[in-house]
């Protein structure tokens, strides 16, 4: 009985306040506190690795992997101050930023390649043109298109996660959806 | 600071609206900026990335619960890599081979081998010499460098009987003078350079 009211307690806690007991006490009430945490952001924060990761569901998981353990060992970089969502997305966009400067030369040997291989495939549909669009995105591009279609980000929640003004964000969107757009014809010629 | 103002516009319209749909003054505003094809290609960009995002089918997650999955030390699997046994053989011809060449490049220190013989007899006595004009007066008892000579076999000289006799145990006598000339002749004194300079007077 008692499990279960701490259950509906912990259910009813902001993500912020949830933070807190994982940062106050490592034990079980710190890793249950976690686990609802997981609960609410598993999903999301999986489908945004998942589409801008070239669609790779393993390197998906994985990364979700390292992005909750970075939430447990490094909670007390955690400004309670501050949005955990904004937080959150902003370790994730991070960790592909980084993951994509590593492997930058690999990528661009991999494109090569499935370009040679596309005469294969004559028919593009629309769908498949958009998703080659979009992975042939730099990084930087790739997340925010990420952020604000797929995971509907509020212009306003995204200028939280890049820590820059409104204005900053519409302007990088801008070039982005330009840089797609361009992407989009060099697939359909 | 104009120009990004009218970018984060157009941004906001082409999110929005199609080109015709746009009034006559957002229409130039637009074409301040970009071309009406390319508003076109970013409005249709847009679109197919909306439909793409709704169609595509979503990854499917296995774990329901947070697992900590322990990452293995890269310490310990460093350590348990086997190495190859040349490669320890090569590293110790290596050490062996610079400590030899350290040994052979190293100056070699001089060393100052004393007589031994004469070390261990000067450490029987204490000798204080006095330099007094050009008179030579020991203080202390004897001097002993090597062994003691019988003293008939040096005995040049025999002291008169009229003479004084001398007290050898507390004096120099003239046969142990004398036996100190022979030596300083023979070349057989220690390094007591007082000594030498000593028997100089002697002479």
């Amino acid at each position: 009985m008692g499990n279960r009211i701490i259950e509906i307690e912990m259910e009813q806690l902001s993500d912020e306040k949830l933070m807190e007991i994982i940062g106050n006490q490592k034990d079980s009430r710190g890793m249950r506190a976690l686990d609802y945490l997981y609960k609410r952001y598993s999903k999301p924060m999986h489908n945004f690795f998942y589409f801008t990761l070239n669609n790779d569901n393993a390197k998906a998981e994985d990364f979700l992997h390292d992005l909750f353990l970075k939430i447990l060992e490094k909670n007390s970089r955690f400004d309670s101050a501050q949005s955990f969502k904004s937080w959150v997305y902003r370790v994730a966009t991070n960790m592909c930023k980084n993951h994509f400067r590593t492997y930058q030369v690999v990528k661009k040997y991999n494109q090569h390649i499935i370009k040679n291989t596309s005469e294969i495939s004559e028919e593009l549909n629309s769908v498949a043109n958009i998703k080659d669009a979009i992975n042939n995105l730099e990084s930087d591009y790739r997340s925010l298109i990420v952020l604000r279609f797929k995971m509907n980000l509020s212009i306003k929640e995204i200028a939280q996660v890049y820590e820059c003004p409104e204005g900053t964000v519409k302007s990088r969107l801008f070039y982005a959806t330009k840089e797609l757009s361009k992407q989009v014809k060099q697939n359909e010629l | 600071m104009k120009a990004n103002e009218n970018i984060e516009k157009v941004y906001e319209l082409v999110e929005l609206f199609d080109f015709e749909e746009l009034s006559e003054h957002d229409q130039f505003m637009v074409l301040a900026v970009i071309s009406e094809v390319e508003y076109c290609a970013m409005r249709f960009s847009i679109k197919e990335t909306q439909l793409y995002f709704a169609q595509e089918d979503l990854p499917t997650l296995k774990a329901t619960s947070f697992v900590r999955v322990p990452r293995p030390n890269v310490l310990l699997r460093f350590l348990k890599q086997p190495i190859p046994l040349y490669k320890v053989a090569a590293s110790i011809l290596v050490m062996v081979g610079l400590f030899a060449g350290y040994e052979m490049i190293k100056p070699k220190q001089n060393k100052f081998f004393a007589s031994a013989q004469n070390i261990t007899t000067a450490m029987k006595r204490d000798t204080v010499f006095v330099n007094i004009l050009d008179t030579l007066e020991i203080i202390k008892e004897r001097i002993v460098y090597v062994e003691r000579i019988e003293c008939a076999q040096m005995a040049q000289v025999k002291p008169s009987e009229s003479k004084s006799v001398l007290d050898c145990d507390k004096e120099m006598c003239p046969k142990e003078i004398e036996m100190l000339k022979n030596l300083a002749c023979n070349n057989k004194i220690g390094n007591d350079t007082v000594l030498r300079q000593c028997l100089k007077y002697l002479n």
